[in-house]
């Protein structure tokens, strides 16, 4: 799997260091809407709500796709790949705790071959 | 997929063994070094008292004597079966935790130990800590925030999927 860079980090966070913006992915995590759609969803003027989608789109954490017989209508959705700096944390976690469990099993195996092994 | 982190390891020991010494002997498995530890380098124990409300704690020696931090509280005490205590990060600010639960489970060979370590978007993504964090504690809590997310999100990558 191709890993995060670092300014693509950069970019992801600083898009969802507003919480309009976060609000705008929520949204669009339920489903993929169209912009006007989005702007009802969040209270906002189109104008403001296009800033907004611009840096989202940057950031790479959404997507725009055309519709199907209707090249003028855009329907945006959460890029699939957005979601990686929460499963690279997990991941981080889950390896932590795999290392203590191992070192776990070792220590409590010998630990009880020994008392075990006792008269 | 959600905000949980899960693993299990299988022990060729019954479940009552594998309680005591994953409670009573904790210092005496749980890894050294800077990445498992707050000691780091330096000398010093992890304890985990054996009661509801007990605490799990790292004592650190230091210049001038010992320095304790805990870690969390035990919540569950349920030998051989259950235990569960809170948990905190050494960047985590008063009242953040997450959850560890431990289940001690008896199979042919022995014990089966899962570990569930969820809460991770209990914080807010918004708390006033967050200005000016650095990488790895920014990094956490965007972490956080998506963690709040992956319900929808699951539902979501299905249809991306279809």
């Amino acid at each position: 799997m191709q890993r995060s860079t670092p300014a693509d980090l950069d970019a992801s966070f600083s898009a969802l260091s507003d919480a309009t913006r976060r609000e705008m992915i929520r949204t669009l995590l339920h489903k993929p809407r169209r912009a006007g759609e989005l702007a009802e969803c969040v209270s906002m003027s189109p104008q403001a709500l296009s800033r907004h989608l611009k840096v989202l789109r940057k950031a790479g954490l959404i997507v725009e796709d055309g519709v199907e017989n209707d090249a003028r209508v855009s329907v945006y959705h959460v890029h699939p790949g957005a979601f990686e700096p929460l499963q690279d944390w997990l991941a981080q976690v889950e390896e932590l705790w795999r290392r203590q469990l191992h070192a776990f099993k070792t220590y409590a195996e010998t630990i009880h071959r020994s008392r075990r092994g006792k008269p | 997929m959600d905000d949980t982190a899960r693993v299990s390891v299988s022990v060729a020991v019954p479940p009552a063994v594998a309680f005591e010494i994953f409670t009573r002997d904790i210092d005496r498995w749980w890894r050294r070094g800077i990445k498992f530890r707050h000691a780091g380098p330096r000398s010093g124990f992890i304890r985990l008292e054996p009661h509801v409300g007990g605490r799990l704690f790292e004592s650190v020696d230091g210049k001038e004597g010992p320095c304790v931090f805990e870690v969390g509280r035990v919540r569950i005490w349920d030998p051989p079966h259950r235990l569960e205590f809170s948990w905190r990060n050494s960047n985590f600010t008063t009242g953040e935790y997450t959850d560890v639960a431990v289940r001690f489970s008896e199979t042919a060979l022995g014990t089966l130990v899962s570990v569930t370590h969820r809460g991770w978007s209990a914080l807010r993504p918004d708390h006033p800590a967050r200005h000016g964090l650095e990488g790895a504690a920014f990094n956490r809590m965007i972490g956080l925030w998506w963690g709040e997310q992956m319900a929808s999100l699951r539902e979501y990558s299905l249809t991306v999927r279809a």
